[in-house]
């Protein structure tokens, strides 16, 4: 029985769209996001999924994101955290 | 981070219905006005896929104000009108073409403020309209002035001192006025205020939901919230979920409770559909 386990999640946070509000991080029941040391070309540090195993798929952070910036999907094998960006030259790491 | 990767910027579950070339949005971080948005996004994305909804029949309007500002974002037609004349527009639209589903999108210093009797008026026609006032408590975009609810005793740019006045309670005035739905949700129950904007969608006559919402940057620093998580976590304490609540004893306190829930439901005709069957009477000759 190799069936994918359901509770496998991928949760990505668009890097250009992302403003550091921190709410993501504050409705995380489980406390799965953490703000990153990487920024964006606006300043702000984005939130990244530091603890993706912990995700339990409720979406809070999906539909409280006051800027559309992060979602929650079904991954494959293992949780993973994502940050993606419309151009690679958007992301200034710090 | 290695966990960086290029990709399309047509990825997040609502982007068919944001005009993304235009994203990140104008809004401050961490404002209320951005998650109501996002739960009325998913309302129409969900009643779109189960065939309820046509997409090209919502007509989205705004005022002038933060709120109204997304009405710039959304892949709708959509109008950025004078200042608390959302409702005047929506009404003259769906009156000269009764398919559209007018939805207001506005704020609380728009439409109780500055368009206060347009408001009024239109539920007592029962005009055809959604009305969204997303309520932050004050006057957002101009830099925090005082607005009809911001509450007793608070700290705004006009008054320094304390608000010496008493706050609006929408509920209860829209209700009165004759409302055919009226429901009050919080940013911090979006499931909630998506469930109540997917009912009032598909409903006839005047519904009114307005949003306890926050605006972290021009208000929440008044009062001396540091963050915007500070003021949501605030907002979540206050808010008080109640079912089989009369209009009348809504409450809209700071300090003990902001009672959310829906409170009228009605079915009486709108309008739009008294009008029409009038006009077809009279063209007719039966009148």
């Amino acid at each position: 029985m190799s069936k994918p386990s359901p509770k496998v999640f991928d949760i990505v946070t668009i890097g250009d769209r992302c403003k550091e509000c921190e709410i993501c991080v504050t409705v995380c029941p489980t406390k799965v996001l953490v703000i990153s040391d990487v920024m964006n070309r606006n300043g702000y540090k984005v939130s990244f999924a530091a603890n993706p195993d912990k995700c339990i798929g409720c979406k809070l952070c999906e539909w409280s994101c006051p800027d559309f910036a992060i979602f929650v999907r079904q991954g494959e094998g293992k949780s993973r955290g994502l940050i993606v960006w419309s151009s690679p030259e958007k992301a200034v790491a710090r | 981070m290695e966990a960086i990767q290029v990709s399309v910027p047509r990825i997040h579950p609502l982007d068919d219905y944001l005009r993304t070339d235009r994203l990140p949005h104008t809004l401050c971080p961490g404002c209320g006005i951005g998650i109501a948005l996002n739960a009325f996004l998913r309302a129409v994305s969900e009643l779109v896929g189960e065939g309820r909804l046509d997409r090209k029949n919502v007509l989205f309007v705004g005022g002038i104000g933060c709120t109204a500002r997304t009405s710039m974002y959304t892949m709708f037609d959509s109008a950025h009108v004078t200042h608390g004349r959302a409702i005047p527009f929506a009404t003259g639209a769906r009156l000269a073409n009764p398919n559209i589903i007018p939805v207001v999108f506005s704020g609380d210093g728009d439409l109780a403020g500055i368009g206060g009797n347009h408001l009024i008026h239109a539920a007592r026609r029962n005009m055809d309209l959604l009305v969204v006032v997303i309520n932050n408590m004050t006057y957002g975009l101009t830099g925090g002035q005082l607005s009809p609810t911001t509450p007793t005793g608070h700290y705004t740019t006009t008054t320094p001192y304390g608000n010496p006045e008493r706050p609006f309670n929408l509920i209860p005035l829209v209700a009165a006025a004759g409302g055919n739905y009226v429901a009050r949700a919080s940013i911090t129950q979006p499931e909630v205020m998506k469930s109540y904007f997917k009912k009032a969608l598909l409903k006839e006559g005047f519904r009114l939901i307005e949003v306890v919402s926050t605006c972290p940057e021009n208000y929440g620093r008044h009062l001396g919230y540091k963050s915007p998580s500070d003021f949501y976590l605030k907002i979540k304490g206050v808010v008080k979920m109640r079912s089989g609540v009369k209009p009348w004893d809504v409450k809209y306190d700071w300090n003990s409770e902001i009672t959310i829930g829906e409170f009228v439901d009605r079915n009486e005709p709108g309008f739009s559909r008294l009008l029409h069957e009038q006009v077809r009477k009279v063209m007719a000759g039966e009148n």
